[in-house]
């Protein structure tokens, strides 16, 4: 069934094969990604290259990341044309503080691509130490 | 190289005011970061956060698993070869990909920095100068989101993502009060996550 609205897939992507299976079903215009939701850059580069094959376009964005993660996807989302504009890794504006030395500022909207090396973020071990809990062992 | 010590933690940061999507609302945001130390002294680090209700499994899940078996799965491997150490943690478990993106991002980020290049270089190289981000928001009357997408296009923000997933006709006042406010120029997604 058509809709005029392009139709955007999350929850249901996972895996490459969860990709492919929505590609095959032609189910979706656009297919949302995240380094954590798809188990890493190496992945979720390989799955934004075929959905890029398919003609599918793709966002990017974790909504409540760390300073860790959040970079981690803008530099993902850098990489790729097909990566539409509007990055939803805006977890820096929601949190109150962060595990990071640098809390990335996005207030305006846009920055300017980041240089490393690396992530080029380091851990600030007193905010882990203030914000740390410990699961407790399963009964 | 070999990785020598991998730390995992769990780090709760409260958040600006509550954030409503069709699952749940939620003011605290519970992380696992995680610092991979190797040969040498490299260091790499890692960081997810689980949604509850969006994400496969919890963050106390996710923190157990890297606890317990995936980041002790990993010492003595060479984090520079990311696909060997996928080659141990993909089938440690089935899913759980979160926990094993944490382990995997720190490996990323440590053969990066060893190499000298930002992870976008790493990658194959950046296709983009600048990065755009959508302005969030989230179940919220008509009034109270118009007021909050406003303020983000004040700010520089050009599109938004407005939660949905809370009662179609409210959900429908919702995006049409955001449009009617912000105009033409501006891009709307709308999010019902699985509600």
């Amino acid at each position: 069934m058509r809709v005029g609205v392009p139709v955007m897939a999350d929850e249901s992507v996972l895996d490459h094969a969860s990709l492919i299976n929505i590609i095959r079903h032609d189910a979706a215009d656009i297919v949302k990604v995240k380094v954590m939701k798809q188990g890493g850059f190496l992945n979720t580069r390989r799955m934004i290259a075929t959905v890029e094959a398919a003609g599918i376009r793709c966002v990017v964005g974790h909504g409540f990341g760390l300073g860790v993660n959040t970079m981690a996807e803008i530099m993902l989302a850098a990489t790729s044309k097909n990566v539409i504009d509007g990055l939803e890794c805006v977890g820096p504006l929601k949190t109150s503080d962060d595990i990071v030395t640098h809390k990335l500022d996005i207030s305006s909207g846009r920055i300017a691509l980041p240089g490393g090396p690396g992530l080029g973020v380091t851990l600030d071990d007193a905010k882990i130490a203030q914000y740390r809990f410990e699961v407790k062992a399963a009964a | 190289m070999k990785i020598e010590r991998v730390e995992v933690f769990g780090v709760a940061v409260p958040l600006i005011g509550e954030y409503k999507n069709a699952y749940k609302s939620k003011s605290i945001q519970k992380s696992a970061v995680v610092r991979i130390t190797a040969t040498g002294g490299a260091v790499g680090v890692g960081n997810i956060d689980p949604s509850p209700g969006y994400s496969k499994e919890t963050i106390e899940q996710c923190l157990d698993m890297l606890e317990r078996k995936l980041a002790p799965s990993v010492i003595g491997l060479d984090p520079t070869n990311v696909h060997r150490v996928l080659e141990t943690i993909n089938p440690a478990v089935e899913g759980f990909y979160d926990a094993k993106a944490a382990i995997e991002m720190a490996c990323v980020d440590l053969s990066a920095h060893v190499s000298g290049v930002p992870v976008h270089a790493y990658l194959g190289g950046a296709e983009k100068d600048e990065l755009l981000f959508n302005a969030w928001i989230g179940i919220l009357p008509p009034d109270e989101a118009v007021k909050e997408t406003m303020g983000w296009k004040s700010r520089g923000f050009r599109s938004a993502k407005i939660k949905v997933g809370g009662g179609i006709e409210a959900d429908r006042d919702r995006v049409k009060a955001v449009r009617a406010a912000v105009g033409p120029d501006f891009n709307i997604r709308i999010d019902a996550n699985a509600g």
